[in-house]
């Protein structure tokens, strides 16, 4: 039996004429890690302060652990924020800092010390509780906002882009640690991001957010292959776009037509023929081998090699299709014999791995 | 050889006179601003009542007969009255204003901030007048409150600044922090708050402390029968000048020194 964490029901938000926050409806489990993933201005920290209370929801409501908080001023909310940079008391020591939730629940001075060592243990800073906050690395000073947050045993954690302003390698390393950290305290972790990897790496579920509504929530993988919009496919991981409008229906085989003429296929449902729409297809699904030699895909177009950028561990080719537009496609070190600058080529790639949606109003990408 | 010689130590000579001619005018400026100052102090000391250099001999008999005098010891209360409660209201409201304005965005702000200065561009003479036809237009009898008031309106704008430039600095997420770690409002501002501003609402303190000690024209309008330390020297200085007077202005001048370096400093340090 999974047991509820978060339940937010019908929660929108008007800041005077600007709607935040469209009628949002999330479930959080007990001990999961969900990301609200999504641009800058999606709403994503908006309903992080909502949970938090930190902000009132214009309509709609917040469940934790079953009890309605709808209405709880933030320091009554058994939830703890770990803050974008850190947030930590420039007046008070490491350990104080830690200490500051369990001293306000009057806890004695013994019990609050056993606390704070255990937090130092869990975020690998033994030893420094008598260090001032300004005598902390950034990554430091992270760890400590993460221990102060986790030390009252909040019901729920939130994280509001606690690794941004960390550099590339620590951040890779801290969201591992935190991932550990979560499972070995069982904890609810809501984390927001606008940095897919991250949100890939660690949640158990991802809502990615877009303008103020949730447009998808899932598993990592299952946004990732099988995004439900335009908007998914190209917020998360990398993707190539094509617009064009559908030409022919089979089941859910999609034909479209491309402006150049060229024909391709992908998956879509309720779509009419004649229909503006965009296909989705990854770069590293995309098949391409040389002009003569006939593969069993079915979707197919010709182009020719206009750079190959070797990566490390795979190589990316730019391809032009025809009328000035290039297609990313990541190969493996094996599939790259015979393909050069200049090559002619066919690019293929299976059905299901192409995602057709009506083209979304107002976007316009390339 | 010989003329070669010379003419090295000219152009040495002609250039060392360069590279002094800078310090030289500095002592000059300094001297200009300084030396009444230190002929006050001098005076002060000398045994001589008339104020003539070279000085005589060394005393401390002026001081006594300015201590001693009946209306220094009711001057130097009223003086310290007027300091401590003018702070303390420039200090209440200087602070509130400077959170308050934090929360007003761009070109308001600006407005607001700016319009607040604006009255230490007044002079000194208009304010006091101002207020005292203020005061009595709303028939409140002149006194000591009257000058405490116009005091605080004095130091106002410097105690503002001074908590405009820590709020810059000041993270106001810690404050978000605490109540989300379960502290009240109340607890946050005493826990949070208070200590990481407590220097600098002292050091503003200290400022206003410092304005109004040596304030005369704003007093003078408003302050009616009782007697300040600068209404005392202004009264005595009708009658004269004796070294008594140089006295007083020396007691007035050192605890000055010392009033606004402690606020430099408490305002000035950077705090972590």
């Amino acid at each position: 039996m999974k047991q509820l964490g978060v339940e937010i029901t019908g929660v929108s938000k008007d800041f005077g004429t600007h709607t935040a926050l469209h009628d949002i409806n999330l479930s959080i489990n007990s001990g999961e890690f969900v990301s609200l993933l999504g641009p800058s201005g999606c709403g994503k920290t908006t309903l992080l302060r909502i949970i938090s209370g930190f902000e009132e929801a214009t309509s709609g409501s917040v469940q934790i652990h079953g009890v309605d908080v709808t209405n709880t001023p933030p320091h009554l909310r058994n939830t703890n924020i770990v803050f974008q940079r850190g947030a930590l008391f420039p007046h008070m020591n490491v350990a104080e800092n830690i200490g500051y939730s369990l001293k306000l629940r009057k806890l004695s001075k013994a019990q609050i010390a056993v606390r704070v060592e255990e937090m130092l243990v869990l975020v690998k800073l033994e030893g420094l509780g008598s260090r001032g906050p300004s005598e902390l690395s950034g990554g430091q000073v992270q760890r400590v906002a993460l221990a102060r947050a986790l030390a009252s045993e909040p019901s729920v954690l939130l994280l509001d882009e606690p690794l941004s302003a960390l550099d590339l390698k620590l951040r890779q390393h801290m969201q591992l640690e935190l991932r550990t950290i979560q499972r070995q305290l069982g904890a609810t972790f809501i984390y927001v991001t606008h940095d897919q990897t991250e949100a890939l790496v660690m949640s158990d579920r991802i809502a990615v957010m877009n303008e103020g509504c949730i447009v998808q929530m899932g598993s990592p993988r299952e946004i990732y292959a099988n995004p439900a919009s335009e908007f998914a496919s190209d917020f998360i991981g990398e993707t190539n776009l094509f617009h064009g409008t559908v030409a022919q229906i089979e089941d859910d085989s999609i034909h479209i037509k491309l402006g150049t003429g060229q024909l391709l296929v992908g998956r879509g449902t309720n779509l009419n023929i004649g229909q503006p729409v965009t296909l989705s297809v990854r770069p590293e699904t995309i098949r391409v081998t040389a002009a003569a030699s006939l593969a069993g895909s079915i979707s197919r177009i010709s182009g020719h090699i206009l750079d190959v950028i070797f990566l490390g561990s795979r190589t990316r080719l730019h391809i032009e299709i025809g009328e000035g537009k290039v297609v990313l496609a990541d190969l493996g070190e094996e599939e790259l014999i015979n393909l050069t600058v200049g090559s002619n080529v066919e690019l293929s790639w299976q059905i299901h791995q192409a995602h057709v949606w009506q083209l979304e109003s107002g976007e316009n990408q390339a | 050889m010989v003329t070669s010689l010379m003419l090295i130590s000219k152009r040495q000579l002609r250039r060392s006179l360069r590279n002094l001619s800078p310090a030289i005018f500095v002592g000059v400026v300094l001297s200009y601003l300084f030396a009444p100052v230190i002929v006050t102090v001098l005076f002060s000391f000398t045994s001589s009542p008339r104020l003539s250099l070279p000085i005589e001999g060394f005393t401390f008999q002026w001081y006594e007969s300015a201590f001693s005098n009946p209306l220094f010891v009711d001057a130097m209360r009223n003086t310290l009255i007027l300091a401590l409660t003018s702070a303390i209201i420039a200090v209440l409201l200087g602070t509130s204003f400077a959170f308050g304005i934090t929360s007003i965005k761009g070109r308001r702000r600006k407005i607001a901030l700016t319009a607040s200065l604006l009255p230490a561009a007044i002079p000194a003479l208009v304010l006091g007048i101002s207020l005292a036809v203020f005061f009595s237009g709303i028939g409140s009898s002149q006194g000591l409150l009257n000058a405490a008031i116009g005091h605080a309106v004095l130091s106002l704008p410097f105690v503002i600044l001074t908590m405009n430039a820590r709020l810059e600095t000041f993270d106001f997420t810690t404050l978000e922090a605490a109540r989300d770690l379960g502290a009240s409002p109340l607890q946050t501002f005493r826990d949070i708050t208070l200590p990481l501003i407590s220097t600098a609402v002292i050091g503003a303190g200290l400022l206003a402390i410092a304005l109004s000690l040596d304030e005369f024209v704003v007093t003078w309008f408003n302050i009616g029968n009782e007697m300040t330390i600068p209404v005392l020297i202004w009264g005595l200085l009708r009658r004269g000048i004796d070294p008594s007077i140089n006295a007083l202005a020396s007691v007035v001048l050192v605890s000055l020194i010392i009033i606004v370096t402690l606020s430099n400093r408490l305002t000035h340090r950077t705090e972590k």
